[in-house]
């Protein structure tokens, strides 16, 4: 049975009893006593709530005069632990952090150039990588235009095999433009035009903008052969160190 | 009866009704257990449960406390002590004949001295009794209901329950002094 006796008071039984009895003019029905106080002990043992009821109950306050069983009784729901729980994953998540921001600084500091070359490096990725995103704002000019030394780099790598066997590209530009004003940009490969300073002659300060050169003629396509260039007379080696800025040898 | 603990249950009442549920429970459980007993209820502890689970929708409109919560628990449990004799009434006993659950036979002397031993021969002697004078019984002795919440259970005026307390009284006792075999 689940019931459990709980803790009664004798005495205050027996003046109940007692009371009751005198009430009723039966002061001497002592015999009857005995049967009384068996009659009140049945309200002495509580029983168990049930799951319903106990679901009923305030959770902490779970039969302060009845003692609980020690069946498995599912255990109530502690909120307090609940928030102690809360409060101890945001501490980890904070320590987490600061672990890691910690780390990061710590690779910062021991990459190449220190701290502030970490902010650098971090300063050029962020600037290609808005240069790529971004349409117009890193794209070299398509015709002639300024453009930026890492992009016209590359131009000028593809022009040196473009004279096979001639180990000095410089006599073999005065031979090509014999017929042709440009000959050295003629035999790129590929037939990609040439951009940039291959039709700028060094003492022409006029640098060619893209509004000058109407579009779908590549800039390299050689001028009219009636019409004397000088640009041949300059020979290739005096490119220039920087293809970027045509203007200054 | 009421302890300090249950009186601070009383004062926020209005604020939790799960206080004072929980309150309600843990002080009237076993008087309301008893008294189902005492009427020979059959399964008197799940009548016990459905007694508190009808009280608790009952609580929002409860006035005076702890102790109005007392007197509205054994209304519901007359009530429940009604409908169980009312359905006993109706209902045949279909069950088939056992000779250990028979009651109509006498119990031996060992039975009775080993049912005295154990306090149960109380319920017997209030089997012998009128329904009104088990009723006044219970709820005067066991549940320790005043005579006024206990005319307003049984729907008789207070004068009529002091009238029928002393004459339940007598019928006990005549009953005891023939079991005891004393006079």
């Amino acid at each position: 049975m689940s019931e459990q006796t709980a803790p009664g008071a004798r005495n205050t039984d027996e003046q109940a009893i007692d009371r009751l009895l005198a009430d009723a003019d039966l002061d001497e029905a002592y015999g009857i006593r005995t049967e009384l106080l068996e009659l009140r002990a049945l309200a002495s043992s509580a029983p168990q709530p049930s799951a319903a009821v106990r679901a009923l109950m305030v959770p902490s306050t779970v039969l302060p005069t009845a003692v609980p069983a020690p069946v498995d009784t599912p255990a109530p729901v502690d909120e307090l632990a609940a928030r102690r729980r809360r409060k101890r994953r945001a501490v980890i998540a904070g320590i987490a952090v600061a672990v890691s921001l910690a780390g990061g600084a710590t690779a910062a500091a021991a990459s190449e150039g220190g701290l502030q070359g970490a902010f650098e490096h971090f300063g050029n990725v962020v600037g290609t990588v808005v240069s790529q995103l971004t349409p117009g704002a890193g794209t070299p000019p398509q015709n002639g235009g300024p453009a930026t030394p890492s992009e016209e780099q590359p131009v000028y790598d593809v022009t040196q095999p473009a004279v096979p066997g001639s180990p000095d590209p410089a006599p073999a530009a005065p031979n090509s433009t014999g017929g042709t004003a440009h000959g050295q940009p003629q035999s790129t490969p590929g037939g990609a035009a040439p951009k940039g300073p291959w039709n700028i002659q060094p003492g022409n300060v006029t640098i060619p903008a893209p509004p000058i050169t109407p579009p779908g003629i590549a800039p390299s396509d050689p001028a009219p052969s009636g019409v004397p260039v000088p640009v041949p007379t300059v020979p290739a080696a005096d490119v220039p160190a920087n293809p970027s800025n045509p203007a200054k040898p | 009866m009421l302890d300090p603990l249950t009186d601070e249950y009383v004062q926020a009442d209005d604020d939790d009704r799960a206080l004072l549920f929980t309150a309600a429970y843990n002080n009237f459980s076993g008087p309301v257990f008893g008294y189902l007993r005492a009427r020979g209820v059959d399964d008197p502890e799940a009548v016990t449960q459905d007694v508190f689970l009808a009280l608790y929708p009952k609580l929002a409109t409860l006035h005076g406390g702890l102790q109005g919560a007392r007197t509205l628990l054994f209304s519901i449990a007359h009530a429940r002590m009604v409908d169980h004799y009312r359905k006993r009434e109706r209902t045949p006993d279909s069950t088939p004949y056992e000779a250990e659950l028979d009651g109509r036979r006498a119990p031996s002397a060992e039975d009775q001295a080993f049912d005295r031993g154990a306090g149960l021969g109380v319920t017997e002697l209030l089997e012998d009794l009128a329904p009104d004078h088990r009723e006044v019984l219970a709820l005067r002795v066991v549940a320790d209901l005043s005579v006024e919440e206990t005319a307003a259970i049984m729907g008789k005026s207070e004068g009529a329950v002091k009238q029928l307390q002393r004459r339940a009284l007598s019928a006990l006792r005549k009953r005891a002094q023939l079991r005891n075999g004393t006079s």
